[in-house]
């Protein structure tokens, strides 16, 4: 009998392998009324006519192999469907005209951005040819559909499941491309099916997606040797086919690390606790059919040890034991799980102690590591771009509220996020430059992009800052909000760009291009520009060829993009930053000081470097007025000095740099941040850690462990919300409440 | 040399993958697949991984975090069938998580093998990969059409 018992707790049991139940909820995505698809689009790409855009035309129309082909384009927006395991995907056209019979039309996955508006058989955006004329997509077909003797109007299909799946799961959602097969006989002809802008909704394209809701609102709570979770179940979505009811959640767990986003429970089968899924052996620690909204851990499978952290992965279940993972249901013909097939699902972590227990407030997984930092509007959204993806969350909960906006290259860097009673856009809007040499400014609150731009055709691997006009004083001559964002081109030393860009429209106001010699040449820029309203003036920090032959420092007229000043102070990889009075300027210098600039004349008043390999990351400013006191880091440690001048206005070399403590070590810190008031500093680790110092002591009293063995990017401060943000180099985002 | 020792290591894996493609690539649904397009010469690939300011890129597996600008990946691709295709490079970090990857899609006339040499960078000089000294074994993966067809590893260095 124990053996018998032991049994059941060590391996996962197939209880129900003959119910074959179809998953839970289906929704047909469709343009209508009540689905605006303002992310989606539809158009056709000829051959013949190599710069037509059809993006307005109905119907689409696909034909040849060769000559003078006419290949479809279809783009879906899958908002409404923003936490869901997708279970199946069936696109549905409805074909108005044939061409020959026995001709195969095949289904291809894009591997590029474009837009309805923009896309022609040369171009994917405006003047921004595709690699291949016709459309970049995966040579492999999806799936196929042969004209075989069906007469007009009928509905010809696709089974889309594996690219939705990778949509879901890490992969960029660019849509599907309709052409003729190369195999068989040429058809130039061709198919015609209704688009988008069809009168009829019916007869629209429309992908319906099979799929199950993910829990919400999970949270965690650390105890002494306990956790207990709570989250908030599903309910139909408006307009969804109910398949199967919801019966409860699974529960997996993992100690000391993540849980695999490899390890998903299968459809069809049913878990005793204590069972093992995937090669992470991630432990199934709780298993329910009752519609529970909680679970306690108070030692189920082998007890929690205290002081250890543990994460936990929620799946919904319906009664057909099939599980919101990013798997095909064993009725759907395509039952393998996607990559990652578990990321989707929420996920939290906590430490139990007996003394010092602590939970994540949220986690998200973003699927990669470019530890770009979220932007954030506090209280509300948090925005964090990754590769190729950009995920707008829910500030207080970490759900995202829409699917993650697919964008043609990584982003590396924070997103400047700006609140719609801010903004000349007059809406939430997000500014990602990209290494894709693009711009993009995406409405928030839809995912639609506002603009798509590509200045310079060279990469971008800073953020952009935003002068906002609502903000600036009237020297700002311009009618809207600018955006700046300065180049990553490693092709020249002295001939990079900065662009002020239309904040509305993305037209381009001004550009500084460097050019060879001492006081012009600009080389790459690795930081965000930096808007000084008292002055009403941009601040950009470059390298500088390695040297201090040219300039690293540069101050520009928001207006006209005109150098109004420069400083050789040597290479320069962090952003400066700007005294809350506006009256002194903190600039970090690779391997060197941290030097204070006064900004309206430029001048060095003062520098400090405490050694450990000099200044490193941008600093962080704790007063409101001088004396300030000034936080940075360099290579192991954190250091806080006062800075104070004897002169009003200060001097060239009038201030003082004086120690107030340091340095304290922490492990590969980095860039610090604290605000006027909080009386303590955050800084990520390179221990997996965030580490809260105390202003005053610098003592690292309190920290909060993110995963172990990864690096914590630089962190953010939701001061609505009193959460301390990060991104790691575990592909994750974390959220924990401060004070720690 | 050593992107040609490359070449020959992955022509076999090259045939491998091929043969599951065509085996597994695809998904009929209300009709029959298309008859494949048999290729008698097998897909070769030689990757080669070097600073982007390095001439003519002979191939290195070593970089120093101090200098490097970008990381330049080319991929020299023999018998590459006709038609529309991408190639995707994908950076992963030491711990395996995906860094960031690039994409590109190119075209090789219908009817024709192709010997496209295709690339992507991944820009390193001033981001979190110098900032944060992310050291150590990476990985750099090449697919092409969604099918995993190298992986190279690189070590950056402090």
């Amino acid at each position: 009998m124990k053996t018998w018992v032991l049994c059941l707790m060590n391996f996962a049991l197939l209880l129900s392998v003959a119910d074959l139940s179809p998953a839970r909820e289906k929704k047909t995505v469709q343009k209508s009324v009540t689905d605006a698809q303002t992310r989606g689009g539809d158009t056709f790409v000829d051959a013949t006519l190599v710069i037509t855009n059809f993006g307005t035309t109905d119907p689409l129309t696909a034909r040849a192999k060769t000559g003078n082909e006419q290949n479809a384009l279809l783009l879906f927006d899958l908002s409404s469907l923003a936490n869901v395991g997708v279970k199946a995907a069936t696109l549905n056209l409805n074909v108005t005209s044939v061409g020959h019979n026995n001709r195969v039309y095949e289904a291809h996955n894009v591997t590029s951005l474009w837009t309805e508006l923009g896309a022609t058989w040369t171009n994917r955006l405006g003047t921004t040819a595709w690699g291949a004329a016709g459309g970049n997509y995966s040579a492999t077909a999806t799936s196929s559909f042969t004209i075989n003797g069906q007469t007009p109007p009928f509905t010809m299909n696709y089974d889309l499941t594996p690219d939705v799946q990778g949509w879901y799961t890490g992969g960029t959602n660019f849509g599907t491309l309709i052409k003729q097969s190369s195999t068989g006989g040429n058809d130039a002809t061709g198919i015609a099916f209704n688009s988008r802008e069809n009168a009829t909704v019916a007869n629209r394209p429309g992908l319906a997606v099979t799929f199950l809701q993910q829990v919400s609102n999970l949270s965690a709570s650390a105890g002494n040797a306990t956790v207990t979770l709570n989250w908030t179940n599903p309910t139909p979505l408006s307009g969804s086919t109910v398949l199967e009811s919801y019966a409860g959640v699974l529960i997996l767990r993992q100690k000391d690390k993540g849980v695999s986003a490899a390890s998903a429970p299968t459809d069809g089968t049913s878990y005793a606790a204590c069972g093992t899924i995937g090669s992470n052996n991630d432990v199934v620690v709780f298993v329910d059919a009752t519609s529970a909204t909680s679970f306690t851990d108070n030692g189920v499978c082998g007890g929690l040890t205290n002081d250890h952290e543990y994460f936990y992965k929620v799946f919904a279940v319906d009664t057909a034991h099939n599980y919101s993972t990013v798997c095909g249901t064993a009725t759907s013909g395509t039952g393998a799980c996607a990559t990652n097939a578990s990321a989707v699902a929420p996920e939290v972590t906590a430490v139990p102690s007996a003394t010092t227990q602590y939970q994540a407030a949220w986690v998200v997984n973003t699927l990669a590591a470019s530890l770009a930092p979220p932007g954030l509007n506090p209280g509300t959204s948090i925005v964090t771009g990754s590769n190729k993806l950009v995920f707008d969350i829910k500030a207080s909960t970490g759900v995202p509220i829409t699917t993650p906006v697919s964008i043609g290259g990584t982003v590396s860097a924070r997103a400047a996020v700006i609140d719609a009673a801010d903004s000349s856009i007059g809406h939430d809007v997000v500014y990602v430059p990209a290494q894709d040499d693009f711009i993009y400014a995406i409405n928030s609150g839809t995912g639609a992009f506002d603009w798509i731009v590509s200045p310079g055709s060279v990469p971008f691997t800073a953020s952009a800052s935003v002068q906002l006009k609502a903000f600036s004083s009237v020297g700002y001559t311009l009618a809207q909000d600018l955006v700046v964002a300065g180049t990553h081109n490693t092709g020249t030393t002295n001939a990079n760009q900065i662009f002020g860009l239309n904040a509305n429209t993305g037209a381009v106001i001004w550009t500084h291009t460097g050019a060879p010699g001492p006081n012009t040449g600009l080389d790459i820029t690795s930081a965000a520009p930096m808007v000084d309203y008292v002055n009403n003036a941009i601040w950009v920090t470059s390298r500088s060829n390695g040297g201090t032959a040219q300039p690293s420092l540069w101050k520009l007229d928001p207006n006209t993009g005109t150098v109004l000043f420069t400083a050789n102070l040597g290479p320069i990889d962090y952003g400066p930053t700007l005294a809350p009075q506006s009256d002194v300027m903190f600039v970090p210098v690779n391997g060197g000081a941290l030097t204070a600039i006064d900004p309206v004349t430029g001048i060095t008043l003062g520098s400090i470097n405490p050694g450990d390999g000099g200044a490193k990351n941008s600093p962080a400013i704790a007063t409101f007025s001088m004396p300030y006191t000034v936080v940075f880091t360099t290579n192991t440690q954190v250091w806080a000095y006062r800075f104070s001048c004897a002169t009003t206005p200060c001097l060239a070399g009038g201030g003082t740099f004086t120690k107030l403590w340091g340095g304290t070590a922490v492990n590969n810190p980095s860039a610090p941040l604290t605000v006027f008031g909080i009386n303590k500093v955050y800084v990520g680790g390179g221990d997996g850690k965030i580490h809260e110092l105390d202003m005053n002591t610098g003592v690292d009293g309190k920290q909060r462990l993110l995963n172990t063995s990864v690096t914590v990017g630089d962190v953010g401060l939701d001061l609505v919300l009193n959460n301390v943000l990060a991104s790691a180099s575990d592909g994750r985002s974390y959220a924990f409440a401060i004070p720690f | 040399m050593k992107a040609l020792k490359n070449s020959f290591l992955l022509t076999a894996l090259m045939v491998v993958l091929l043969a599951t493609t065509a085996v597994l690539g695809g998904c009929a649904t209300s009709s029959s697949s298309p008859t494949p397009v048999v290729n008698t010469a097998p897909l070769e690939l030689a990757v080669r991984v070097c600073d982007s300011g390095t001439p003519n890129c002979p191939g290195e597996t070593k970089f120093s975090l101090g200098s490097i600008n970008d990381l330049q990946v080319s991929v020299d691709w023999k018998n590459m069938p006709g038609g529309t295709h991408t190639q995707e490079i994908t950076f992963l970090l030491p711990n395996g998580v995906v860094y960031q990857s690039v994409s590109h899609g190119f075209g090789v006339t219908e009817g024709a093998l192709g010997s496209p040499t295709v690339g992507g960078a991944m820009p390193v000089a001033g981001t979190y990969i110098t900032q944060r000294e992310l050291t150590g074994q990476w990985a750099v993966k090449v697919s092409l059409d969604g099918t995993v067809m190298a992986m190279q590893s690189v070590e950056f260095q402090p």
